[in-house]
């Protein structure tokens, strides 16, 4: 076990902890820890993907989809996380989650923290590298398409993300 | 109908019952930002319309509301510090359990308590083996495990790094089961059997069916057995004697996982103060699970005299959460903890420890004329129905109902027998043996198709069932649509240009065909319970209160919106889960008639099952409003409205925008009839309890000077601020015993269809959905978005059992600690082809038409329609699922 003073940003709030086993994962710290539920656990090993947060270097970089479940606090320490409570801006719902509720795009909402998150990376990505309209499909199959969701067969998750990122202005060209 | 022993054991102790079942409050710092962004309303349409689930808010902003989201820390009175429980299984059958390996763990690293099988004799718990849930919960050192995965001990650790540990080196690396001397595994043996023998008579009546005088055992005796099995062996003669084409094969399906997403978890404290176990957990039968615990552990000498749950969003369910043993396991734990105590099942030792999909084996053998009419089916289902007793009778008993599919047959000879195995517990999953066998008879039809080369919808529209027509029970319940949703994919483009494609394909790294089938399936158990309560304040403020539990399916919103038609706006709250309340009522259960007793009904109450939601949980919700409507709301529209509107009822009044509108007079707000009801303290509540077995029972009320029918048994109202329920006799009611349901079987069926296209690699083998369409009839619609999520849901469901999922049965399989996600194979978007599957969603029959459950409806079309797609894309006739490329290599002999 590795002790590490752990530095990091979550949903824009400094959390600093001294002496913490730098080889738990980040879904137990999440979890366990900070009681940030929102982010779900299934599978443990990486594959299903419900346990997706978005994940920035530093200020202003790209933001990376990570599966807490696999990714030690180590791993991230000194970065930035956002989690799906930290999705909204006072006030409002995120695009996506008004599209995910208005589409009925989840069911059991189990895998639904981690399609969000994933596809916020997304969003993130493209702001910055617009794509043409007919490459949607394709990008949000990058995005989302390995992610597993026992409920709903998919549809009404791409019909949803597909929605948010055509209104949305600047992500396509 | 299929009613487990012990809803019939809990109905008739229910007067008795002191356990109940509790929604949680909302919990976490986000509700307060949520409550803002967006009020608690805002899920809602115009009556009778969402415009988002109801719980929707909860889930989409990361709310805590599964049960593994919780910590003994949230839930009011209980203790922080907690044990972490470790419920450890045999990975093996033939030996002897020699104990837990505790010297595989560090030193430091050990269970502060360790629960053996011998504790729990000790202590006199588990003595009812014969009983639901079978008993002996933990194997005794000494003793041999009976099946894969029965649980050996409970660990409880006091910190959460030596659990982790723990769990790792006793549970993963496999070191925690001492296995002793090598013993003999005696054979499997069987639950009940079920046949069904069917005869028709000269003139399309009927000569022997089950309606006519109940279930048959031919190979027991008695008048009526003894001539069933003259039919059996007649019907075996006719594939002989008669001038038919003769079709006889043996298929398969897998183990499969319901694989909700939400690994099984829970929290349980034994409050010694109250004598209590306290419980939160996740699951589809909250009242169920209360209820085990408390069976279980009250006769015990541990000082347990009662049981409280509280009811969390399970995070998914398809069956798999309907009387699962988790529960039993948190209170046992509990019991033995001085401190609250969490399981929290990773997905290793879910796939270890939770119910699966019966396997099965079905020989099944076909007749049919030379002009191509289906006459007589011999079809003998096995299951395996693992090594603890569970619902495998009732799996059975769906498996033998559609053991003739949606078709006409003059003779049937059927029969389900589940098997007691040595294998892990499987119980109730979506299909629910009807998926089995559609598997099965859908393929066989295939088969005779391409023999005598005929089209394959042809074959079907010459022998499919119209609406009302027998099933092969003899009860005139096969439901409409079947015929147009045969004629809608005849006419649709992949069907009619399947050859074409298959043809260009022919020089193409992938070969194509495409495929059909039909599935009829019940929906609803065949004996359904349901309750609703319904209260409206000054302000028309309407909350709704049920036992259901939403585990995704969506019902929580239909119900909120089934208030729209009577109350003029939908429901502003409801509280799902809820057991306790509705002890208002008094009745009493049993399946003896008791006609003079106004508080008997057959089942007091029942899980969330069998895709039941839409028609029988919001049948209760309708009438609760009727009633609320005619005892309440209108009579303070008349004292609003004064003496002239006397005359005026339900067929002269309608709602616009939350208002009572009559022609003549005033617009009536609802808040300001809700104040009158109050104020004049008319009816302000209702709580009503329906049962179902192919009718509802009805009978007459009089509320206040009100005098009605309604379709339910047991009838409370409150009066303006009452705290208390007035209970109201029922008079004049059409009362009957389950037993009557043979004459309508107790059963209300439903119907999908689908085309699936498929291409296949023609060098690895590898199968692949990629395009389909996916046909409904549900009739009426509650909220027709959420139908459509259960038929994207089935389909994708449905790809998987074809092509992916699978658990071996036996050492290998899941028991053994090492299944996951990474060697069982769920279906990706891409695996669904979402993008080119329709949906065909035939219209009501009739403005009257029920609303039909299509959760496992939807399903069970899909498998047969990719099996017989990969068989005109191959010309290979595959007969065991799933389909993997392995079994398509060695047919095409690939190398």
């Amino acid at each position: 076990m590795s002790k590490i003073d752990l530095d990091l940003t979550i949903n824009n709030q400094k959390i600093s902890r001294n002496d913490v086993d730098g080889t738990m994962w980040l879904n137990d710290f999440l979890r366990e820890e900070l009681r940030l539920t929102g982010t779900k656990f299934c599978c443990g090993i990486a594959v299903c993907r419900v346990c997706t947060v978005a994940w920035q270097r530093v200020p202003g970089a790209h933001m990376e989809p990570i599966r807490t479940c696999a990714t030690t606090l180590e791993h991230v320490n000194g970065t930035i996380l956002t989690t799906v409570e930290g999705l909204a801006i006072p006030g409002r719902l995120h695009p996506l989650q008004e599209a995910f509720l208005e589409n009925f795009s989840f069911q059991c909402g189990y895998s639904a923290p981690g399609f969000l998150m994933a596809s916020y990376c997304m969003l993130d990505r493209l702001k910055r590298s617009p794509i043409p309209k007919d490459d949607v499909d394709a990008a949000i199959h990058d995005a989302v398409g390995q992610h597993i969701c026992r409920c709903t067969g998919y549809v009404r998750y791409y019909k949803a993300i597909r929605q948010v990122v055509l209104e949305t202005p600047g992500l396509t060209t | 109908m299929w009613q487990t022993r012990r809803e019939f054991l809990k109905t008739t102790a229910a007067g008795s019952v002191t356990v109940l079942v509790s929604r949680l409050m909302p919990f976490g710092a986000s509700d307060a930002d949520a409550a803002a962004m967006n009020p608690a309303s805002a899920w809602s349409g115009p009556a009778g319309e969402a415009r988002y689930r109801i719980d929707g808010l909860a889930k989409v902003t990361g709310q805590k509301i599964y049960a593994r989201d919780f910590h003994p820390a949230d839930l009011p009175g209980w203790p922080t510090q907690f044990q972490h429980a470790l419920v450890l299984c045999s990975p093996f059958v033939d030996h002897i359990f020699a104990g837990v390996n505790l010297d595989a763990l560090p030193r430091n690293g050990r269970p502060q308590v360790v629960i053996t099988g011998d504790d729990l004799e000790r202590d006199g718990i588990g003595i009812a083996e014969e009983e639901y849930p079978a008993g002996k919960y933990i194997v005794k050192k000494g003793e041999r495990p009976d099946y894969f995965g029965k649980p050996v001990a409970i660990l409880l650790f006091d910190e959460r790094t030596a659990f982790e540990q723990a769990r790792k080196i006793l549970v993963y690396d496999g070191k925690g089961v001492r296995a002793g001397k090598k013993v003999d595994v005696p054979p499997a043996t069987f639950y009940p059997n079920t046949s069904i023998i069917y005869v028709a008579g000269k003139e399309g009546d009927q000569k022997f069916a089950q309606t006519m005088g109940g279930p048959v055992h031919p190979s027991e005796g008695g008048v009526r057995n003894e001539r069933a099995m003259k039919y059996v062996n007649e019907i075996g003669k006719l594939f002989e004697t008669e001038d038919w084409d003769v079709f006889e094969e043996t298929y398969h399906t897998q183990v499969v996982d319901p694989m909700f997403m939400e690994p099984e978890n829970g929290l349980a404290w034994f409050n010694r103060d109250k004598k209590t176990v306290e419980l939160l957990i996740g699951s589809q039968s909250p009242q169920y699970d209360v209820q085990d615990v408390k069976d279980v552990l009250e006769p015990s000498t541990l000082g347990v005299e009662d049981a409280h749950l509280y009811a969390a969003y399970p995070g998914g369910g398809f069956g798999g959460r309907d009387t699962s043993i988790l529960c039993l396991y948190l209170g046992l734990a509990a019991a033995y903890s001085d401190k609250p105590i969490r399981i929290l099942h990773d997905r290793f030792q879910q796939f270890q420890q939770g119910i699966k999909r019966h396997a099965s084996e079905i020989a099944l053998k076909v007749g049919v004329s030379k002009s191509g009419d289906l006459q007589a089916v011999r079809n003998h289902i096995l299951l395996n129905g693992g090594g603890r007793l569970n619902v495998s009778k009732y799996v059975g008993d769906v498996a033998a109902i559609m053991g003739a599919g949606a078709y006409r047959f003059n003779y049937a000879d059927i029969w389900s027998r589940p098997q007691h195995t040595r294998t892990l517990v499987a119980g109730s999953m979506r299909g629910f043996g009807a998926l089995q066998a559609t598997f099965a008879l859908e393929s066989i039809v295939d088969e005779i198709a391409n023999d005598r080369g005929v089209d394959a919808i042809d074959l079907r529209l010459q022998n499919v069932l119209g609406a009302r027509q027998p099933i092969v029970t003899g009860a005139p319940i096969a439901p409409p649509g079947m015929q147009e949703m045969l004629e809608k994919a005849k006419a649709h483009e992949l069907w009619k240009g399947r050859e074409a494609a298959k043809k260009s394909a022919e020089k193409a790294d992938h070969a194509y065909g495409v495929g059909f089938a039909l599935a009829m399936k019940n929906y609803g158990s065949g004996a359904d319970a349901v309750n609703a309560a319904l209260s409206i304040a000054p302000d028309g403020k309407v909350v709704l209160t049920s036992s259901a539990v939403d585990m995704g399916q969506g019902l929580a919103t239909a119900l909120a919106v089934s208030t729209g038609k009577a109350l003029g706006k939908n429901a502003d709250e409801i509280e799902t889960g809820e057991v306790r309340a509705f002890d208002a009522l008094q009745q009493v259960g049993g399946f003896d008639l008791q006609p003079n007793n106004p508080r008997w009904t057959p089942i007091i109450r029942n899980s969330t099952k069998a895709s039941s939601g839409s028609s029988r949980w919001v049948h209760a919700v309708l009438e609760a409003s009727r009633i609320l409507f005619d005892t309440g709301i209108l009579p303070a529209a008349h004292k609003l409205w004064g003496p002239d509107s006397h005359g005026l009822d339900a067929r002269h009044v309608h709602w616009v925008d939350q208002a009572l509108v009559a022609e003549g007079h005033q617009p009536l707000p609802l808040a300001e009839l809700a104040h009158m009801m109050h104020d004049k303290h008319l009816v302000t509540a209702t709580m009503v309890h329906g049962f179902f077995s192919a009718k509802w029972i009805s009978a007459e009320y009089t509320v206040d000077g009100v005098i009605q029918r309604w379709e339910v048994d047991g009838l409370a109202v409150k009066r303006g601020d009452d705290e208390e329920w007035d209970l109201i006799n029922r008079r004049d009611p059409e009362l009957f015993t389950v037993q009557s349901q043979w004459e309508g079987n107790g059963q209300t069926m439903g119907a999908t269809a689908a085309l699936a296209a498929v291409s296949v690699n023609r060098r690895t083998g590898e199968p692949r959905v990629v395009g389909g369409v996916h046909l409904a009839a549900p009739g009426n619609m509650v909220v027709p978005v959420l139908v459509e999520g259960q038929m994207d849901g089935s389909w994708a469901m449905g790809v998987g059992q074809a092509l992916l999922e699978e658990l071996p049965t036996f050492a290998d399989g899941a028991s053994n600690g090492k299944w996951n996600l990474n060697r069982y194979h769920l279906p990706l978007a891409d695996d669904c082809a979402i993008h080119t599957v329709e949906k065909v969603i035939l219209p009501p029959e009739s403005p009257h038409a029920p609303r039909r459950g299509m959760g496992e409806v939807a399903l069970n079309c899909v498998p047969p329609a990719v099996a017989n797609a990969i068989a005109h894309a191959t010309g290979k006739r595959f007969r065991s699922l799933p389909i993997t490329p392995e079994k398509i290599r060695t047919a095409l002999e690939l190398t």
